[in-house]
């Protein structure tokens, strides 16, 4: 955690206070679902994942995750594998060494890193791969949680 | 292709009901060689604090096999109540702040690298998860004599590890040389009361110490986990200087690098301390913003209830712990 290093003042070692300025209001699985995030082409990820943008985005929603992003600092490679962890409370996704994303079940909220080659661009591969890494997994615990809570 | 792996279904596990800055948590892990390193890192809760009260924490650490190698790649962020922390590329731990849960993963080699998990790991675990169990870290050094602790705190760069082990060798207890943990007792010792804590790491120590410390030569600088080069000794083995866990907070010491030859101590404010202490805390904001007052709260209760004093120096740091040892004296 060498802050200079990173770039960042000795107390955002871990990066907490990455402003997240964009902010998109989806329909997933039949919930709303709001995402921040520092770059646009998170959001338009988001789209080609499958979640079905709202216009209210002020909105508050069940689901809130926030997600920054990096410079990977290299071409971007997405040929990393998706490790997947759940706990009683949470769902961690590993993507690669330098990327994940975690949510909790309960509050509904999730949060993570993804390294953008190009973050201003209209589709940076690997937030292509990113976003629907998460959809798929969260989406897969969601439902069954539902359906255990639908038999318990 | 995924993998997964369901914590809850890891079998074999073992807990243990531990100790940190006070506060018990519950380490649990399916590899003997984890459980005895945290048995020897924290004491036994039980030793201290009624075995019905809660836990704060649970770290759950899983050791399997692992096709990636033990190769140094530290990596830590967070954001809201999450944060991922990574030292190699052959481990994960995911932490939930919320509900208070650690999960880690990691290969049989770095289980058996006893070294990295005392000198790196735990404290690193540990420090990410103090604000969600009302611990504060503060960036200062801290020396204990007949109970009775003395912080120092100073930038990075000021001498406070070098300083710290020549107070040491006059006769203090080593608490820490970087990082104590302020956190309020539950304990029947003195419930209530603001406490520091320490961990048992190594002491880290800049290659030009070797020429005030002579017991340097025998060891070798290594790469730290923020990338500088140093020398981290376990100061009990290298030093033959005594340890201490706990300790109530007298004096808070606020160093600063002099220009002129010499040593001075002034006395400073109660506020003067807090604001220099404070601006080293990651502030915490949503759901942790309570956290984040809280800590900055046990830091307000230390310096209202010590003397605080800024201390200049620029000298030999046998002859700055003397005189600080000095000053401190005429202070009490």
């Amino acid at each position: 955690m060498d802050p200079n290093e990173t770039g960042t003042t000795p107390t955002d070692m871990m990066h907490r206070r990455t402003p997240l300025t964009f902010r998109g209001r989806f329909l997933w699985l039949g919930t709303s679902l709001t995402i921040q995030t520092d770059s646009q082409t998170i959001l338009r990820a988001a789209e080609t994942a499958g979640l079905l943008p709202q216009d209210d985005c002020e909105r508050e929603s069940q689901l809130l995750w926030e997600i920054a992003t990096e410079p990977s600092g290299e071409a971007p490679t997405n040929d990393w594998a998706c490790k997947v962890t759940v706990d009683n409370h949470s769902l961690f996704l590993s993507m690669g060494t330098r990327q994940w994303f975690a949510f909790d079940f309960e509050s509904g909220e999730g949060a993570g890193f993804v390294a953008a080659w190009d973050a201003g661009a209209s589709c940076d591969p690997n937030a292509l791969k990113y976003l629907p890494e998460i959809v798929c997994h969260v989406g897969n615990c969601l439902q069954a949680k539902l359906e255990r809570s639908r038999w318990s | 292709m995924a993998v997964a792996a369901v914590a809850e279904t890891a079998l074999g596990l073992s807990t243990q009901r531990l100790l940190f800055a006070g506060q018990p948590i519950l380490f649990c892990t399916n590899s003997s060689q984890l459980a005895m390193y945290a048995r020897g890192y924290l004491p036994k809760a039980s030793d201290a604090i009624a075995p019905a009260t809660p836990v704060s924490a649970t770290i759950t650490v899983h050791v399997r096999e692992s096709d990636e190698l033990c190769e140094s790649a530290p990596y830590f962020r967070a954001r809201g109540n999450f944060a991922f922390a990574r030292f190699t590329l052959a481990d994960s731990f995911w932490f939930n702040l919320r509900t208070r849960e650690v999960f880690g993963t990691c290969s049989p080699e770095l289980a058996n690298d006893c070294r990295r998990w005392r000198a790196h790991i735990f404290p690193a675990l540990l420090g990410i998860l103090s604000a969600s169990i009302g611990v504060a870290p503060v960036h200062a050094a801290c020396l204990v004599r007949d109970g009775r602790g003395v912080l120092l705190a100073g930038h990075s760069g000021t001498g406070k590890s070098t300083l710290t082990i020549a107070m040491a060798r006059r006769g203090y207890e080593l608490l820490s040389d970087d990082w104590s943990y302020l956190s309020v007792t539950e304990d029947e010792v003195d419930v209530g009361a603001v406490q520091a804590w320490g961990l048992p790491v190594p002491v880290k120590l800049l290659p030009d110490a070797s020429s005030f410390f002579p017991e340097l030569y025998e060891c070798q600088v290594d790469l730290s986990l923020n990338g500088e080069i140093a020398y981290e000794v376990f100061p009990e083995e290298c030093f033959g200087v005594g340890r201490s866990l706990r300790c109530s907070v007298t004096n808070v010491v606020l160093l600063e690098r002099g220009t002129e030859p010499g040593c001075a101590m002034l006395s400073i404010s109660p506020n003067q301390a807090m604001n220099h202490l404070q601006a080293e805390v990651e502030p915490l904001e949503g759901g942790l913003a309570c956290r984040y007052r809280k800590q900055l709260d046990l830091i307000r209760r230390t310096v209202d209830g010590a003397s605080c004093h800024r201390f200049l120096f620029n000298d030999h740091p046998d002859n700055a712990a003397q005189a600080l040892d000095e000053a401190l004296a005429g202070v009490s």
